[in-house]
């Protein structure tokens, strides 16, 4: 596999931490939240498998000229639209996150404007870059986010403080019935792969899917899935996590490096976080951009050579952004992305469905 | 053309150069924060007033070197809750006041009998708070201990953090619970959470060698010296100096460098239920009112075995008998089978009739440097 | 001279010549005449070496007394040309060409006054081990240089004259077998389609060689070491040499190139592993930490320890305006200090440094118009500035770190992890000419030739 997929895999992974789907496990902390990770792990891992060697037969194409050489328009358009408001919906969990985050713990008297600003700037020219430019600077940021990710793991799970009677307490819940929306939120961070439908024209080496890979894969899962279920337990506790708005944030702010430049390494990790989470947006964006650009490419904004029509789509996709933002509060957002996470099997279903006609498509 | 391009461009920087003047209300600089280092809270004095609410801000200091002392600012406000009190706090300070860098929350111990999970959801909620604050019980008061000064005190530290932090003293019979740790055991169910008693002697030293246990519904449970030593050497780990052996003839001080406690359920139907507690703790002799043999450390070893087994079993029937329990035997219960409705009521009961088969298993590995 | 020159009678070639060559006091024309042998030579006296001309042509003439001698001597003559079309002639003429009429043949013989070609000592990049002299200010000398360093048979030296009015000649100098060919023909035609009035130095012709019309980033090297010079060519670079100018140009740069010093060629593996992250680190603390400070002290003080937030609140007891104002003006001010201590004379400019750093330092915290930290943290900054290898990329990141002090003081921490990102994104947006600037090369370039993202 090229390198390329893991990093969208890994940062999607590490880039749930800004997005409510550590609270909607909590939530479920005792009934079925346990389990359903479990079989995320499971169909993560298999709809890496079955994306990835999809895309492996048609190297160096994306999925917008895949539906346009093998079926037809009626079925390309519903069918891209459908993926660009997925995708656009991803970033802008993400985004709703991050801002909500940051407002609570990092800078709570700045308005919420100011924050969305602050992201959305870097935003609107992350998504207008090209693509190959998007790869780069993920596989900039993933690298230097490693050594920060290390000491984080490390310190999280070597924290003195950590309740093994809490973690243990957590497991002997192994016994009760998977949850739906937490089996959807938790399969959620294993599903970066997905962003190969467009990147996929930008990765021309032949490659290969390996048992390797995917091993490496479901490693990284657990780890997330321990850290960002199993910790926020053991330092928070087990009978009242589902109080915390941001339990995984609450609890790596237990965690402390007695003689650390900064002493409360929360700080640290929300860097990292806010860091990938940028990048999350671009991504999610970026190929929500690209899917719409498929589909629409206005005539009447061609001035003097220059199609200006990217420019508007990322400007609306801020402008939304910044509106949903300041209107939405942290109950709806729980809420609403939960229906979000809901959807995700028939948005899988139209993934494989449209993969079938392509692949048939192709052999005719 | 080209120069009408550049003053454009010019001009476009110079005023991306100015925008910062812009920048709102959020921009609060260092000097316009009062940095609170201490918040107590007290019962209220006056009548109808349920909170008495003491901040301790630091006034920064321009120049370290040239003072010997560190001063500080106290406000006090009484109040039906804490939060109220700390708004109206707000209207008395001329600067805002910066509740991230406070690390220490003073209990009066007077409140800690009543039901606390308003009082700590406030510091909780607070997301400017930080979770790493260390919470104590107080005694005489919460205000008294904020505003004791000690006289080993230099000017840029403040002596009370490094009772808790790890990195001044060490001892076994501090206790550190952090506010999210105070939050954590004492919402879980088979869990009792344990805060140290500070006492600010004369208003020039503290004292912490006690622990307070806290339980919702049941009244606080004042820990002794052994007791306290004794829970943080196999709750928190805490290893050192101090451990009194008196048997045999035989009067010794032991210092411990690792101690672990491992517990087992034995659940058979029909019988009192039991618990199996294994300890195992390394350590050297430091003081001996006999000359000490190094053949007969094996010697040694039971008699501290005995004594110590002695302590710990009063200590944990002790704990049964006021129902609180600092150690989580209910939550291990809890943590060691399969989750079922009954299993949360099963650990209440169980623990009031637990019988504890205490198993200690002392290594010493010296005598120290003399026989 | 020219009363002589009238008398003579001139071969009409050479008469029309003359007739387009201004009359300027050093345009020569001299007939060399003895016994039944006669010729005429015609060149610009100031840009000849007068002596070997005598040595070569005057004297070998009065030696020979025979023409048709003297006109096969002067066939032979390393240093000939034929002749070329009259434009160029001209061109050639004045940059130290001599027009030899003898025996009815002109010939066009190169008798040029060589530039300055000593070498002097490295100035703007010192090393401690590496070759301690620079290039020479003249193009010839310096391609002799780049050979005598690097004898190769693929290594091709390709001259060319700009089109502007100095007709400066420049030297494209690559090894032919290493060299990424679709940078060189960019590079080339860049150079062809090149529309400037006057270039007069490499650094001047490198900024004109790039696309954009507002760069910040430098997608090219100026070097005056032979070494770095020598060092890119093995790495498949384009090196540009030109007349007049110690320095030459390497080209297509990315970000990673700028961070290269050529002393971590002379050392162990690990000690020059350490300055690569020296620089790095320096690179990293020069970029942000005035940012941080800002950030810091005006949003989000919670991110430090107690301590140190109470002696930066301390520290900045009596500053009377905002920590953003402040970390401003003392940057503002250490960069004069910088731009000063370059223009003024080596014996000066170590008083300036000491008056200006020291004094105005201890003065401004004395009068609580900046915070000790802060002072601190602009020596810092202005320390590891100079820890960048090359000069440029150290003046682009001072513009850089204003960028983020202002992105700071809108957005505080987050504004600075905003434009920390944005410039990394700028960074992979740029290219090189067809290289992406910034990018992590995991793979060998050979490699990555064959299978690469296009």
């Amino acid at each position: 596999m090229s390198r390329f997929l893991y990093y969208f895999i890994f940062i999607n992974m590490l880039a749930t931490i800004t997005t409510p789907v550590p609270r909607l496990l909590l939530l479920r902390a005792g009934d079925g939240a346990l389990t359903a990770t479990l079989l995320s792990i499971v169909a993560g891992v298999l709809f890496t498998y079955i994306t990835v060697s999809f895309f492996i037969q048609f190297t160096g194409q994306d999925i917008i000229e895949l539906l346009t050489e093998h079926t037809s328009s009626w079925i390309r358009i519903p069918v891209t639209l459908f993926f660009t408001v997925m995708w656009f919906l991803a970033g802008t969990i993400t985004l709703v996150m991050t801002v909500f985050l940051l407002i609570t713990f990092l800078t709570p008297l700045m308005s919420i404007y100011t924050i969305t600003l602050s992201i959305l700037v870097t935003v609107f020219f992350g998504v207008l870059l090209k693509s190959k430019s998007v790869l780069y600077t993920l596989e900039i940021v993933f690298v230097l986010s490693i050594p920060v990710g290390t000491i984080m793991f490390f310190k999280l799970f070597t924290s003195n403080e950590l309740d093994f009677d809490q973690v243990r307490l957590a497991l002997m819940h192994i016994n009760t019935l998977p949850d739906y929306t937490a089996f959807t939120s938790s399969t959620f961070m294993f599903i970066g792969c997905a962003n190969l439908i467009v990147f996929n024209k930008y990765l021309k080496e032949k490659q290969y899917i390996s048992k390797w890979s995917l091993v490496m894969i479901s490693i990284f899962g657990v780890f997330m899935i321990i850290n960002s279920y199993l910790i926020p337990i053991g330092l928070s506790g087990f009978d009242q996590i589902d109080q915390f708005l941001f339990p995984w944030t609450s609890a790596a702010d237990a965690v402390r490096m007695k003689f650390g430049f900064i002493e409360r390494v929360v700080f640290i990790f929300m860097f990292l976080f806010v860091t990938t989470s940028f990048v999350s947006i671009i991504i999610h964006w970026h190929v929500a951009y690209k899917l719409l650009l498929s589909v629409f490419r206005w005539k009447f904004l061609q001035i003097k050579q220059k199609n200006y029509t990217p420019y508007l789509i990322v400007l609306i996709f801020c402008s939304i952004g910044m509106w949903v933002t300041s209107q939405i509060t942290q109950n709806q957002l729980y809420e609403y992305s939960k229906y979000y996470y809901n959807v995700l099997p028939l948005f899988v279903a139209v993934l494989f469905l449209s993969m079938l006609a392509i692949k048939k498509g192709a052999a005719s | 053309m080209k120069s009408i391009r550049t003053a454009s461009m010019l001009i476009a920087l110079i005023m991306i150069f100015l925008l910062p003047i812009l920048s709102g209300c959020s921009y609060k600089g260092i000097d316009k924060r009062s940095f609170v280092v201490g918040i107590g809270v007290d019962p209220g004095e006056e009548p109808g007033k349920k909170f008495k609410v003491t901040l301790k801000i630091a006034k920064p200091i321009s120049s370290l070197k040239a003072v010997t002392a560190n001063e500080y600012a106290y406000l006090t406000h009484e109040s039906d809750s804490v939060a109220e009190a700390i708004r109206y706090l707000d209207t008395k300070a001329d600067k805002v006041l910066d509740f991230s860098q406070a690390k220490i929350l003073a209990l009066n111990p007077d409140l800690l009998s009543q039901e606390l999970f308003d009082l700590m959801d406030y510091f909780v909620r607070r997301g400017d708070i930080q979770l790493l604050l260390y919470v104590l019980a107080a005694k005489p008061s919460a205000e008294e201990v904020l505003r004791v000064q000690p006289t080993l005190e230099a000017a840029g530290e403040n002596s009370l953090y490094n009772y808790f932090d790890e990195t001044g003293t060490e001892s076994p019979f501090v206790t550190t619970t952090f506010l999210f740790e105070f939050r954590r055991d004492y919402d879980t169910k088979g869990l009792s959470t344990v805060l140290p008693i500070v006492n600010g002697v004369d208003g020039k030293n503290f004292t912490v060698n006690h622990g307070l246990v806290l339980k919702d519904g049941e009244e606080p449970v004042e820990l002794n010296l052994l007791e306290t030593k004794l829970y943080n050497s196999l709750k928190k780990n805490a290893s050192g100096f101090g451990y009194q052996i008196n048997n045999k003839g035989y009067k010794f001080t032991l210092t411990f460098d690792r101690i672990k406690m491992k517990t087992k359920f034995l659940l058979k139907p029909g019988e009192k239920p039991r618990v199996l507690v294994k300890i195992k703790a390394v350590g050297v002799v430091n003081e001996s009112n006999k000359v000490l043999q190094l053949n007969k450390l094996n010697y040694y070893n039971k008699i501290s075995e005995e004594e110590i087994t002695e302590q710990v079993k009063n200590l944990f029937e002790d704990l049964q008998e006021k129902n609180v329990d600092p150690f989580g035997f209910g939550l291990k219960y809890r943590a060691t089978r399969l989750h079922t409705d009954r299993v949360l009521d099963d650990s209440k009961a169980i623990y009031s009739e637990l019988e504890f088969d205490v198993k200690v298993v002392i290594q010493l590995k010296s005598v120290g440097a003399l026989q | 001279m020219t009363e002589k020159n009238k008398t003579q009678e001139l071969p009409i070639f050479m008469k029309t010549i003359t007739g387009v060559l201004p009359a300027s006091f050093d345009v020569l024309h001299v007939p060399l005449a003895i016994e039944n042998a006669d010729a005429h030579l015609l060149y610009v006296k100031t840009v000849v070496d007068g002596s070997v001309l005598q040595q070569t042509i005057i004297k070998p003439f009065y030696e020979m007394t025979d023409a048709t001698k003297f006109a096969a001597y002067v066939k032979g003559m390393p240093n000939r040309i034929e002749i070329p079309a009259t434009d160029e002639l001209l061109t050639l003429l004045v940059s130290g060409f001599v027009l030899v009429y003898v025996e009815d043949t002109y010939s066009l013989l190169e008798v040029r006054r060589l530039g300055n070609t000593e070498r002097g000592e490295t100035i703007a990049e010192t090393t401690i081990h590496g070759p301690q002299l620079a290039l020479s200010e003249d193009l010839e000398t310096n391609i002799s240089i780049v050979r005598q360093n690097y004898h190769q048979v693929s290594l091709y030296v390709e001259s060319q004259q700009l089109n502007d009015k100095g007709n400066t000649s420049i030297a494209i100098i690559y090894d032919e077998q290493a060299v990424n060919l679709e940078a060189l023909r960019k590079v080339k035609e860049k150079l062809d389609f090149l529309d400037e009035p006057l270039i007069q130095s490499a650094g001047e012709l490198a900024v004109r060689l790039t696309n954009r019309r507002f760069t910040l980033f430098p997608t090219w090297i100026v070097t005056e070491r032979p070494d770095r010079i020598v060092y890119n060519l093995t790495g498949g670079k384009v090196i540009i040499l030109v007349d007049n100018s110690p320095f030459a140009i390497v080209l297509p740069v990315v970000f990673v190139d700028l961070m290269v010093s050529m002393e971590e060629n002379y050392h162990s593996y690990f000690v020059s592993l350490y300055n690569t992250l020296l620089g790095w680190f320096g690179l990293m603390f020069c970029l942000v930490l005035p940012a941080l400070y800002v950030a810091v002290t005006a949003y989000s003080p919670e991110v430090l320890r107690t301590e140190l937030t109470l002696s930066i609140a301390g520290s900045r007891i009596g500053v009377p305006y905002p920590s953003y104002i402040e970390a401003f003006i003392m940057l503002i001010f250490v960069e004069l200090l910088t731009e000063a201590s370059v223009r003024l004379p080596r014996s000066i400019n170590a008083a300036a440094t000491t008056v200006g750093g020291l004094i105005i330092g201890t003065a401004a915290t004395e009068a609580a118009l900046a915070s000790n930290i802060l002072i601190m943290v602009i020596a810092i900054v202005a320390i590891s500035t100079f820890v960048i290898p090359i000069n440029e990329l150290g003046f682009v990141v001072r513009v850089c770190r204003l960028f983020l002090i202002i992105f700071t003081t809108l957005f505080g921490l987050t504004g600075l992890v905003s434009g920390m990102l944005l410039l990394i994104l700028h960074l992979t947006n740029l290219d090189s000419f067809g290289e992406p600037y910034l990018r992590i090369g995991w793979t060998s370039k050979r490699r990555e030739k064959k299978v690469t993202l296009k």
